[in-house]
C-alpha cells in the first residue's frame, strides 16, 4: 500500500509529462542531471531516494497493479492518474506521512555509512559496559571495522576510556528525545541496535511487531538516521562524540567533474562566455553545468542570469499553466529564453518561498 | 609446547574430537593429508591450529562465501585476528585495504574464482604460503554431488604458488571421490584419515504422505510438539519466506533464512538463533548458516535435498553437543518432480549453453575495441551464479564455439543422468523398508560400528521423547527505547 501511495503521489504530480520510468528513478535516488531536475522542478524533493533498493520487478508489478485497479492508466510509458487514483491516494496518504526529517537527497551518500558505524560502535560499547572485548561484529565491512577502532581509540585518548560507553548513551539519549519531540518513536531505531546478549531486530521483525509495512517501517528508520545526522550538525557542542562519528560524512555538494571546474571558475569572476572559450566548450553545455549547480546547490543564486521581473513573469506562467514544459511556458513568455525557464524551474523552491 | 596447551589457550576447548589430534599431526608433520571428518566435528580446527604453529601463511580455499565469513569473524571472536576473506564480497575498499595488508595475515580463506585472478594470484606469490588447505574438497570432483568446475584449477594454483603443502577435507567422499582429489591436487605421499560419518545421536525418521496439505498439517503438528530449536528445510525461498510467515502468526519465534536475506539481516538471525530468541529457522538447503550452533534439536525436511549427500550434510546441523535429535523428513509423491526441477536448474540448458557462447562473442568483440583493463562483466541475466561459473570455465578451457557447445551440452547430459542416478537412491532410500541408517551407511561405503539407539523408523523408537518439556510460551516485552539503551549500556 506504502508503495501505491507513493506512485499515485508521483504520477500525479508529473502530470503526464514524465515517464514512469522517471518515477522509478525518483523512488530509488538516481544521481542523474535528469532525474535531480525532475524532482526540483516538480517539487518533489520527499519523494527522492524514497526506497533505495526498490526493485525494478516490484516497481513494475505495483504499477500493473495499480493499472488494474484502474487507478492509473498508461499510455506510451506516461502514467495519468485517475479520479478513483485521486481518490484513494486522498484516503491512505495520512498513514503514510513522510516524516519531517527525512532527506533522501543530501542523505543518500551518508547515511548507510552512519548506520554501519553506529551499530557496530553501540555493539563494541555494549561489550565494554559489561566487561567483554570479544564478539562478532554486526558489521563485516572491514573498511567500516577500522573506521570505527581508530574512532575508539582517539576518543580513548581524549576521555576516560571507563567512561566511554557511559558518555556515548548519554549523547545518544540526548539526540532520541530530540527524536521523540520530532515525533518519531526512537523504539524503531534503538531496537536494531545489538549489544552484549542481546541482538538486534530485523526490520521486517521489528515491522511485524509494530504492525507496520515493512518499506514504511524503513523510511521511519531512516528518518530518525537523517534527523540524528542534522542535530548533530546543528547543535555541536552538545553531542561532541557524535560530530566527531560523523565530521567526514558531511560532504559539499557533489557535481559531476565538469560542472565542478566550471562552478570554480564561476567563482573566480569569470563569465559564462568566457568559460566556454576557456574550456572550449559549447555555450549550451555551460549553460546544463549551471543549471546542475543550481539544483545541487540552494545558496547559488540565478539574479546574473535571469533578472528578478523575468523571474516573476515565468513564475506566473508556470502557476497558470501548471505545466513544466518548456515549450508550454515559452508561449506565454515569449521574451524569455530556455536558459531562463530552466533555471528558474531549478531555483523554484527558493524562489517561490522568496515571493511569498 | 603440547597440542592439547594451544588448544586450550587459543580455542579454549578441554580436549580434541575424534580424528582432530591424528590430522593435526599429519599436517604438523608435513605430510599432504586428506581428511574425512562428519559434518559438526570440527573440521576447521584442523588448519586453524597448525596454521598458528606453522611458520608462513595459510591459504584456505572454500567454495560457501558467506560461511567463510562467518568464520572469519569467530576467528577474529577467538582472538585470532590476522585473519581474512578474501572474496567478492569486498566492496572495493576493502580489497584495497586487504591487498595492501596481505602480507600481515596468517590465515587468508579465499574462493577459486578469486585465486584464478592473476592480480590477485601474483600478490599472493610474493608471500610465504606453506599450508593450501582445502575445504570441501568433493567439489574437485566430477563424482562429487557439489562439483564445481572451477575447483578444477586448483592443481596448478597449488603449483605456482609454490607447491606448498596440502590438506584436503570433506565431510562425505566415496573411494572415487577421494582418487579425483588427490589426483586433482597432485598431492604425494598422501596421509588419509577416514573417520565414521554416521551421527549416532539423531535419530532418523521418514514420513510418507499422500498430498502436500497432508505434509503442511503434519509440518505445523511436529513444531507444535517437538523440543527445538530447529531447522526446517524446504526446497525454495518463497515456501521458507511463506511458512516463516504463518508459523511467526502462530506465535512461534521464526525467521527465514536464505541467499536473499541482506547480510546484515543475516548476522542478526544467527545471533539471535544462538542466543535463543528466535527457536526455529525456516531454511533453503542450498543455503549454509555459518553459525555454529551446538544443541540444535531436529531438522526438518519439507521438501527432500537431491541426494543422500545433501541429505546428510543438512541433519548434519543437528545435535553438534552429542545429545539425543532427531532428523524428520516429509515426502509426498510430488517432490520428486520437484526435486527433478531442482536438478535442472542446476545445469545450464541447450539454450542458455547457446545463448551463453553468443554473449561471449559479443563481449569479446566489445573488448577488442577497448584495450584498457577491463573489470569483469556482469554476468548475463537468467543464469544462476553455479550456471554461469560452469559455462565460464568450459569458455575458458575451449577457444572454438561448435567446440565448446558440444563439450558443454555432453558434461551437462552426462552430469543431468548422474544426478538423476542419485535422485534414484535417495528415492530408493525414502521409500525402503529396512533399517534407514544401516541402509544410508552403506551408501557411503561404510559398515555400521555401533548400534544407535534411538535410531530410525524401520527400527521403531517413541517419537515422544523428542516432545518438548516445558510449555513453550513468547510473551515479548513491551517496547521501551530508554530501557532498552540502560541494558546495552548497562547503565
Ligand atoms: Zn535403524
Amino acid at each position: 500500500m506504502f508503495l501505491k501511495a507513493l506512485l499515485l503521489a508521483c504520477i500525479d504530480r508529473f502530470h503526464a509529462e514524465r515517464t514512469v520510468q522517471a518515477v522509478y528513478y525518483l523512488l530509488t535516488g538516481k544521481k542523474s542531471a535528469q532525474t535531480i531536475q525532475d524532482t526540483a522542478w516538480y517539487g518533489l524533493q520527499k519523494y527522492f531516494n524514497i526506497i533505495p533498493d526498490l526493485s525494478k520487478r516490484d516497481f513494475d508489478q505495483c504499477l500493473n497493479a495499480l493499472t488494474e485497479q484502474r487507478l492509473i492508466t498508461i499510455d506510451k510509458q506516461t502514467a495519468q492518474i485517475t479520479s478513483r487514483g485521486r481518490q484513494l491516494y486522498k484516503d491512505i496518504t495520512k498513514q503514510y506521512a513522510i516524516p519531517a526529517g527525512f532527506n533522501g537527497f543530501k542523505y543518500q551518500q551518508v547515511e548507510v555509512r552512519f548506520w554501519q558505524r553506529l551499530s557496530l560502535l553501540v555493539q563494541t560499547l555494549s561489550h565494554w559496559s559489561y566487561g567483554k572485548t570479544r564478539f562478532i561484529p554486526v558489521q563485516r565491512d572491514l573498511v567500516v571495522q577500522q573506521e570505527v577502532k581508530r574512532w575508539i581509540y582517539q576518543m580513548s585518548e581524549r576521555y576516560d576510556k571507563k567512561l566511554l560507553p557511559e558518555r556515548f548513551s548519554h549523547e545518544l539519549i540526548q539526540l532520541l528525545e530530540h527524536v521523540e519531540k520530532a515525533e518519531l518513536q526512537p523504539e524503531l531505531f534503538v531496537y536494531r541496535l545489538s549489544g552484549y546478549e542481546r541482538s538486534g531486530l530485523t526490520p521486517r521483525q521489528i515491522a511485524e511487531r509494530l504492525k507496520l509495512e515493512e518499506q514504511y517501517y524503513q523510511l521511519l528508520f531512516r528518518s530518525i538516521l537523517h534527523q540524528m545526522i542534522a542535530l548533530t550538525a546543528n547543535h555541536r557542542d552538545d553531542f561532541p562524540l557524535f560530530t566527531s562519528l560523523t565530521r567526514d560524512l558531511q560532504k559539499p555538494v557533489v557535481l559531476t567533474r565538469s560542472s565542478y571546474i566550471t562552478y570554480q571558475l564561476l567563482q573566480q569572476g569569470k563569465t559564462l562566455a568566457e568559460i566556454a572559450r576557456e574550456r572550449q566548450l559549447k555555450k549550451s553545455t555551460i549553460e546544463d553545468h549551471i543549471v546542475e549547480i543550481v539544483l545541487m546547490n540552494p545558496e547559488f543564486s540565478i539574479q546574473p542570469y535571469v533578472s528578478k521581473s523575468l523571474q516573476e513573469k515565468i513564475i506566473s506562467a508556470v502557476n497558470r499553466c501548471k505545466s513544466r514544459k518548456l515549450r508550454r511556458i515559452k508561449e506565454l513568455v515569449p521574451e524569455a529564453d530556455y536558459f531562463s525557464i530552466r533555471l528558474v524551474l531549478s531555483a523554484w523552491p527558493k524562489i517561490v518561498e522568496y515571493y511569498r | 609446547m603440547q597440542l592439547e596447551q594451544i588448544l586450550y589457550e587459543k580455542f579454549s576447548y578441554k580436549g580434541f574430537r575424534l580424528g582432530q589430534k591424528e590430522i593435526i599431526e599429519s599436517v604438523l608433520a608435513g605430510h599432504d593429508t586428506l581428511a574425512v571428518l562428519p559434518t559438526g566435528s570440527g573440521k576447521s580446527l584442523c588448519y586453524q591450529l597448525p596454521g598458528l604453529i606453522i611458520e608462513g601463511i595459510t591459504i584456505i580455499v572454500s567454495p560457501l562465501l558467506s560461511l567463510m565469513q562467518d568464520q572469519v569473524e569467530q576467528l577474529k571472536a577467538k582472538g585470532i585476528k590476522q585473519v581474512v576473506a578474501l572474496n567478492s564480497f569486498l566492496t572495493l575498499a576493502e580489497r584495497k585495504f586487504v591487498l595492501k595488508n596481505l602480507a600481515t595475515y596468517k590465515f587468508i580463506y579465499t574462493s577459486p574464482e578469486m585465486l584464478q585472478n592473476e592480480h590477485i594470484l601474483t600478490a599472493l606469490r610474493k608471500l610465504p604460503i606453506r599450508l593450501f588447505v582445502v575445504d570441501e574438497a568433493h567439489c574437485i570432483s566430477q563424482w562429487g554431488y557439489d562439483f564445481r568446475p572451477d575447483y578444477l584449477e586448483l592443481g596448478v594454483i597449488r603449483q605456482r604458488l609454490g607447491n606448498p603443502q596440502v590438506l584436503a577435507l570433506t565431510a562425505t567422499a566415496r573411494r572415487q571421490v577421494r582418487e579425483d582429489i588427490q589426483a586433482s591436487l597432485q598431492m604425494t605421499g598422501t596421509k588419509e584419515f577416514l573417520y565414521p560419518i554416521d551421527r549416532k545421536n539423531i535419530a532418523l525418521q521418514v514420513e510418507r504422505f499422500d498430498t502436500q496439505n497432508e505434509k503442511s498439517e503434519r509440518l505445523l503438528e511436529l513444531v507444535r510438539d517437538l523440543q527445538g530449536p530447529g531447522i526446517i528445510y524446504f526446497s525454495s525461498k518463497k515456501m521458507a519466506d511463506y511458512y516463516a510467515t504463518l508459523l511467526g502468526q502462530n506465535n512461534y519465534r521464526v525467521a527465514s533464512y536464505h541467499s536473499e536475506i541482506e547480510q546484515e539481516q543475516r548476522i542478526l538471525l544467527q545471533q539471535q538463533f544462538l542466543y535463543g530468541e528466535i527457536d526455529l529457522i525456516c531454511a533453503t538447503s542450498a543455503f549454509g548458516m555459518g553459525v555454529n550452533k551446538e544443541d540444535i534439536r531436529y531438522c526438518l525436511h519439507y521438501h527432500p535435498p537431491v541426494d543422500l549427500e545433501s541429505y546428510f550434510q543438512e541433519i548434519g546441523r543437528a545435535g553438534r553437543d552429542g545429545k539425543n535429535s532427531i532428523a524428520i523428513m516429509l515426502y509426498c509423491p510430488d517432490d520428486y518432480y520437484l526435486q527433478t526441477q531442482l536438478i535442472a536448474n542446476e545445469l545450464p540448458d541447450r539454450g542458455q549453453i547457446h545463448y551463453f557462447a553468443r554473449w561471449k562473442e559479443e563481449q569479446q568483440k566489445q573488448l577488442r575495441g577497448n584495450s584498457s583493463d577491463v573489470q569483469m562483466a556482469e554476468y548475463p541475466p537468467g543464469f544462476t551464479e553455479i550456471q554461469f561459473r560452469l559455462l565460464e570455465k568450459f569458455y575458458q578451457r575451449i577457444n572454438h564455439v561448435d567446440q565448446f557447445i558440444s563439450t558443454t551440452s555432453t558434461f551437462v547430459e552426462k552430469r543431468l543422468a548422474w544426478k538423476q542416478e542419485k535422485l534414484q537412491e535417495i528415492t530408493e532410500w525414502i521409500h525402503s523398508t529396512g533399517c534407514r541408517r544401516k541402509k544410508l551407511l552403506e551408501y557411503f561405503e561404510e559398515t555400521q560400528s555401533e548400534i544407535a539407539e534411538p535410531c530410525c523408523d524401520s527400527c521403531g523408537f517413541d517419537i515422544r521423547i523428542f516432545f518438548q518439556r516445558e510449555d513453550r510460551v513468547n510473551n515479548p516485552e513491551s517496547l521501551n527505547w530508554k530501557k532498552r539503551i540502560y541494558e546495552l549500556f548497562h547503565v
